[in-house]
């Protein structure tokens, strides 16, 4: 008994020393600072903003500060390893191409905090969080995948950061339900996407039975559900199976038995690269679906497809943005700087122009934005949301951007390519 | 092993419950399906095939479980890295020898080729394995072992990992099992005869090597007691050895039958099969060579008749992610009724 | 040739293979980022020099048939033997990888990998670098053998505290940081490891305070504890709890932000830990499941509180979640625990690592997606007020948890329960037949383990605001059941321990974050092979392990029966 009343005594004294710690704790965590930005000579302030001090007081999330002479910090959080890498490194490499063009923001050198979303909602939740434990970044260009986009722009809009996708695609990151403040996209929204190929599907096709997979992902399952509405709704047709997939898995023949049961004509699976070829090769494979042509989106718009579903991709047909408008500046200086800063031939995916003009909307409004008092850059961080949501006619490679005010920026425009001998071969419109 | 008194009367009604509502849920599932007439018959044989394909291949790397267990009595929890590796091995031989032509050329031989380097892999990693991790540890408790295991697994994971990138890549195919065949009313790829008949011959040669050899009787021998083996004058070390090196063998065949079917490699791809071949050798009944066959089997029948038999009749959606819910439960309902697998011998409990 | 010699000479031979191994497997390049001693050498280019300092020191360390060391001359040539080997087969390697194109095979087998071996200089330079300092390092590591002992111990203390210091940087330099003392830590830390001054001050500190201590102190503090009278040294016991507990109390103000986090992923993985050794530990039934009751823990709290959980969402507070997350655990536990009831060994360790993926894959299903989220599982899951997500707040919820949990492990290892599952685990027929409940005391066992595991989860949910499948599978299981071995099963500062270094030192060692599993497993298995007890064993258990050693190998007839030798013993 008695060993009782002591242990129940320490922890007593525990509670409320703790009690103690926590009413100040949360107070005495501001970031310490280094002592690297005391000794700026003063100079007198220029910037495109016309703020003071006092505005970043009165703007909720603060300021960012950049000393003289130091480089801003440009967050990236793209999907860099594993299957799906090929998406986000090639939004990588635009957006350094971007920054290559144009080296300076705001009297700023540029770096880059690359961080990797995963393809997946856990993935973007940890990029997220590393991204917005450092107080030097200015913004942030992602995430590739919407499903890590949806957790990503929550924990970015608390933290009062401006994020901009180059191919989240997921019509719920826009909708104004649930559009998080700081977020937009300069790519499509799939409304438009999931549209466009059902209109192939039901218009130029003349095809009247389909079905989908996806992979319980937010830009699969909204894509392939836009599809599927669209398709029915608007060119009659039947949607004779909506299945749905697990990230990982390899055998796929059960759902696509289940499928074929109806042997429906057109098989959509707008999902990504490693259960995308699988499912691909299978369906090959599966009684019943031997004549059915298959379709998908832009997440399986990359060689990495191909490679990995081989022969079987042969006469499939994807939609994704249509670069065939971008005109000279893409072909002579894009692409040619693109070659130089990746290494590769060809573009591995077809989201690096969007991250390249993510890259300097972001960098417009920052110039809109900023002001210099004593040397020290400063970034009203609420200011910056306000002048990328406020983006109007930006000419970019994708088009003429104009955000409205719940971050859609696209000029969308979609096209569907069919492979051909082993290539992608633009067929529609 | 005294009778127990009857003490366990509310857990017994529980499983017994338990028990039956699966059944239940299973039955009415079936007919409700069944009923609703949505699969045709030869959609059924198509699932039952590609579940006996599977299922071959559960069978090979659940052998090399068994027979372990039937030795040292532990969980060689790395045996599904071993086929891994092997799969790997078979995917840089097949892709270098497509390389050269060899392929095309020359396909049987090609392909004889990559199945002894994949399995001789398999094999020197199984061996490696028993050396350096688990000899050691003989008499050990029970866990220290399997804490081994499960380290040397995760080793050998993220060796392949670091070796070959975290990508998947797909297997080049060769163009020589394709097409189908039909034999009598069924029609079935000639990749899945090729992977059902492969994994048969082995399991027949398995059978005849541990019931017709001099080797086979020595491993059954240590199997039943080590140290009467050991009297007899049986090396008890080069028998564990001989063990681990089927074992190998048989995952690395089963790698190469596993790539044919679904065409490409990673090196996460041996952790899912190994549980699940752990788990059929469990539902046959561990330490049991045809036990290991028949839980196989019965495995991936399930896997790829289950959902679509069982849950699809209630309207489920997406109801193969729930494929491997009906394994596992399957596995707890035989256990349930007959703790120690289906061949398991009942005085065992 | 004789056996010292041939002992260099496999050593090496073995070492050579670690060192293409760590080559191949991409940890040599990844290290390079890191300096060691800022502008001489870094972490990547000092590890094959590493390994052959290991090897030097393994080979030295023969003895004959009789136990006698070998002469002083032959250990210097073993030593200098492995190291060359070793260097030389890397040397080897290099050579292979420039000539012959391996890179669609290794991804790692690149010019980066070339230049990290050569130290950065062009082939015959480097390779002549990598063989000379390969052998002078396994000459070192021998050297260690024939030093006077004293002079030795003080040197390997010193290059290891050295090396920790150097590989600890992001930990030390962020308290010193946070302490206010930048200054310090510019002076010592550089480029993610020791400046040269830095590297000379630890080495000589550390081997001085060696030397003084092997040489004096120690015989003083033991004189010291001995004097002490019963009550003095109860006193003395007492400040030293006193002091840990404040020292916990202000662990998050004293390590700063980013070591909190690493704090409370600590303190989530104790409470798992705690938990998961009631079931293994005491109860001795296996579960490698255990991550099923995280998950059910972690998505009752997301679901009773997010407002964002799709279904339902009554939007509770995390206390007033709290009570239905231990009803949650109750029901787990029981559906769990009550089909493996009868299950024994590897049975039950199959059936519940089934419960584990079967809870993943509901959670990640289409059919749940309406309750739970499917793969984009619940968002803004609200903090435990009055605390705040802030990592330095949240500690103390979590601390407060792992606490009340240690003490009840304890209490409940020294009470009749206890006693009652040691006979449990000991012998189920005997315990059965005197009379102890099997039935009572393993759903007791399960209950308590999922309650636990619940709340760990909850935690966790409440920590992280989000939560998905993904982060519920076995590898959570795995790490669980690891440092409770590593730390030494059936003790509390064992699991601390466990976690501690098992879940707190990958955190905070950011290079070898993508390896952080290879080197687990490696780790496991050495660990199981060398010290199977465990880190701070508990006596008796470690009694029995050595006994054990000794015994005859027995085994049953029969499998699952083999009740000769119990899964775990304590």
């Amino acid at each position: 008994m008695q060993k009782y009343t002591r242990w129940s005594a320490i922890l007593v004294v525990l509670m409320l020393v703790l009690a103690a710690c926590t009413s100040d704790g949360g107070s005495s965590a501001a970031p310490s600072d280094d002592g690297d930005t005391a000794s700026q000579p003063a100079s007198s302030g220029g910037g495109g903003g016309t703020g003071s001090a006092a505005d970043c007081e009165a703007d909720e999330f603060g300021c960012v500060e950049i000393a003289e002479g130091d480089a801003m910090t440009m967050g990236t959080l793209l999907v860099i390893s594993g299957a799906n890498e090929s998406l986000g490194l090639d939004s990588q490499y635009g957006a350094e191409v971007a920054r290559e063009m144009r080296p300076e923001i705001a009297g700023h050198t540029v770096e880059f905090n690359h961080q990797d979303d995963g393809c997946s909602a856990d993935g973007g939740t940890a990029g997220a969080r590393a991204l917005v434990s450092d107080p030097t970044i200015v913004g942030v260009i992602g995430t590739s995948c919407s499903s890590a986009g949806v957790p990503a722009a929550e924990i970015t809009s608390a933290e009062g950061i401006v994020m901009i996708s180059a191919s989240n695609t997921a019509p719920s990151l826009t909708a104004p339900e649930t559009h998080q403040p700081f977020y937009a996209r300069t790519a499509h929204n799939d409304e438009i996407q999931g549209a466009a190929m059902a209109q192939y599907v039901g218009e130029v096709l003349g095809l009247t039975t389909a079905a989908t997979i996806d992979n319980g992902s937010p830009y699969a399952d909204q894509l392939a559900n836009v599809f599927a509405r669209t398709f029915e709704s608007e060119y009659g047709g039947t949607v004779t199976a909506e299945e749905a997939v697990t990230v990982g898995q390899t055998d796929f023949s059960g759902v696509l038995g289940n499928i074929a049961a109806d042997s429906p004509e057109f098989l959509y699976f707008p999902i990504f690269v490693a259960e995308g070829a699988l499912i691909t090769q299978q369906a090959r494979e599966t009684a019943g679906l031997e004549d059915t042509i298959l379709g998908g989106a832009d997440g399986i718009l990359t060689p990495d497809w191909l490679d990995a579903a081989g022969d079987a991709a042969e006469g499939a047909v994807l939609s994704g943005p249509d670069l065939a408008f971008s005109g000279g500046f893409y072909e002579e200086e894009f692409l040619p700087a693109y070659t130089e800063v990746s290494g590769e031939d060809q573009p591995i995916s077809v989201f690096h122009a969007h991250a390249f003009d993510a890259y300097n909307i972001l960098a417009d409004a920052i110039e809109e934005v900023y002001f210099t008092e004593g040397g020290t850059t400063y970034i009203p961080r609420t200011a910056l949301r306000d002048a990328v949501l406020a983006t109007e006619g930006h000419e970019g490679i994708t088009g003429t951007l104009t955000c409205d005010e719940n971050g859609d920026c696209a000029d969308a425009k979609i096209s569907v390519s069919e492979v051909q001998d082993g290539e992608f071969v633009r067929v529609w419109p | 092993m005294p009778q127990r008194r009857i003490r366990l009367n509310f857990v017994n009604i529980f499983l017994w419950l338990l028990g039956g509502g699966l059944i239940a849920i299973a039955v009415v599932g079936a007919i409700l399906t069944l009923s609703q007439g949505r699969f045709s018959v030869e959609a059924f044989q198509s699932f039952l095939i590609a579940g006996i394909a599977l299922g071959s291949v559960y069978a090979l790397i659940a052998l090399g479980y068994t027979l372990v267990y039937g030795i040292l009595f532990m969980i060689n929890f790395a045996h599904g890295e071993v086929f891994m590796w092997g799969a790997f091995t078979a995917f840089f031989a097949a892709t270098a020898l497509s390389d050269i032509g060899m392929m095309e050329s020359n396909p049987i031989l090609a392909m004889l080729l990559v199945l002894l380097t994949a399995m001789l892999v398999s094999m020197v990693i199984a061996v490696l394995l028993e050396r350096i991790a688990y000899r050691p540890l003989r008499g050990a408790p029970r866990l220290v072992p399997l804490i081994t295991a499960i380290g040397a697994s995760l080793f050998l994971q993220y060796t392949a990992r670091g070796f070959y990138g975290s990508g998947v890549r797909a297997y080049p195919t060769s163009g020589l099992f394709e097409g189908t065949l039909a034999l009598g009313p069924v029609t079935l790829s000639v990749k899945q005869a090729v992977v059902i008949g492969a994994a048969l011959f082995l399991m027949v040669a398995l059978y005849l090597f541990i019931e017709r050899t001099r080797t086979g009787r020595a491993m059954r021998a240590v199997a039943e007691d080590k140290d009467v083996a050991a009297m007899m004058g049986i090396n008890v070390d080069r028998i564990i050895v001989t063990t681990f090196a089927i074992g190998g063998l048989l995952a690395g065949a089963a790698g190469i039958l596993y790539i044919q079917i679904f065409n490409q490699v990673h090196f996460f791809m041996g952790f899912l099969p190994g549980i699940k071949a752990f788990t059929a050798a469990v539902l046959g009944g561990i330490g049991n060579v045809i036990g290991a066959a028949i839980g196989g089997l019965t495995l991936g029948i399930l896997e790829q008749l289950g959902p679509n038999l069982l849950l699809s009749g209630y309207g489920i959606p997406a109801p193969n992610q729930l494929k491997d819910v009906i394994a596992f439960s399957v596995l707890v309902l035989v256990l349930i009724f007959r703790p120690n697998g289906i061949l398991g011998r009942k005085e065992n409990v | 040739m004789d056996a010292v010699v041939r002992r260099g000479l496999v050593i090496g031979l073995l070492a050579g293979v670690a060192n293409v191994h760590v080559s191949l497997v991409g940890l040599l390049i990844s290290l390079q980022t890191r300096q060691l001693v800022a502008g001489i050498v870094t972490l990547g280019s000092a590890l094959p020099l590493l390994i052959a300092l290991l090897a030097g020191y393994l080979a030295g360390r023969y003895r004959s048939a009789h136990g006698e060391p070998a002469p002083g001359g032959r250990i210097l040539l073993a030593g200098a033997l492995a190291g060359l080997v070793s260097g030389g087969i890397a040397a080897l390697l290099v050579v292979f990888i420039t000539q012959v194109n391996v890179s669609w095979i290794f991804v790692n087998a690149s010019a980066r990998l070339v230049s990290g071996l050569h130290f950065d200089q062009d082939m015959l330079v480097g390779s002549v670098i990598l063989v000379v300092a390969s052998t002078l390092a396994g000459l070192l590591g021998a050297a260690l053998h024939v030093l006077p002992r004293h002079i030795a111990r003080a040197l390997s203390i010193g290059l290891i505290v050295t090396l920790v210091f150097a590989l600890m940087e992001p930990f030390l330099g962020a308290i010193l940081r946070n302490l206010g003392m930048g200054a310090v830590d510019r002076f010592l830390f550089s480029g993610g490891g020791l400046t040269q001054v830095g590297a000379v001050i630890v080495l000589a500190a550390s081997v001085a305070i060696t030397w003084a201590w092997r040489t004096r102190g120690a015989a003083v503090t033991s004189r010291r504890l001995e004097a002490m009278k019963p009550d003095q040294r109860r006193t003395a016991k007492l400040v030293a709890y006193a002091a840990i507990a404040v020292l916990l109390l202000l662990l998050p103000q004293i390590v700063g932000q980013r070591l909190s986090e690493v704090l409370t992923v600590v303190g989530i993985y104790v409470l798992l830990g705690l938990g998961l050794n009631i079931v293994v530990g005491f109860a001795g039934l296996l579960d490698l499941g255990y991550v099923a009751f995280y998950a059910v823990g972690a998505y009752t709290t997301a679901v009773l509180t997010s407002p964002s959980s799709p279904l339902f969402s009554p939007e509770l507070s995390f206390w007033a979640a709290l009570p239905f997350v231990i009803i949650a655990a109750a029901l787990i536990g029981l559906m769990v625990g009550t089909p493996v009831l009868r299950l024994r060994g590897d049975y039950l360790a199959i059936v519940t690592l089934g419960f584990g993926e079967i809870a993943r894959i509901i959670f990640l299903s289409e059919w749940a997606k309406p309750v739970v989220g499917g793969a984009q599982g619940i968002l803004s899951i609200p903090a435990p007020l009055p605390f705040e997500r802030d990592p330095q707040s949240i500690y103390y919820p979590i601390l407060i948890f792992c606490v009340i949990a240690a003490l009840g492990a304890v209490s409940l290892a020294n009470s009749r329960v206890g006693r009652a599952w040691n006979a449990m685990r000991e012998d189920e027929s005997v315990a059965e037949a005197t009379g102890v409940s099997t039935v009572k005391y393993k759903l007791l066992a399960f209950g308590l383990g999922a309650a636990f595991g619940c709340l760990s989860g909850a935690l966790f949910a409440a920590k992280i605001g989000t939560i998905f499948p993904n982060s519920f599978d076995i590898l959570v299981s795995i790490n669980a059941l690891a440092l409770i071995i590593l730390g030494g099963m059936g003790n509390i500062f064992g699991v601390v321990l466990g976690a501690a270094v098992l879940v707190g030192l990958p955190e905070l060692l950011r290079e070898f974050s993508e390896y952080r599993l290879l080197i687990y497993g490696a780790v496991l298995v050495v660990m199981m092979i060398l010290r199977p007890e465990g880190l701070l064993p508990s006596r008796t258990r470690r009694a029995e392990l050595h006994e054990r050693e000794d015994e005859e190998e027995q085994f049953d007839d029969e499998a699952g029966v083999d009740t000769a030798r119990p899964l775990v013993s304590t």
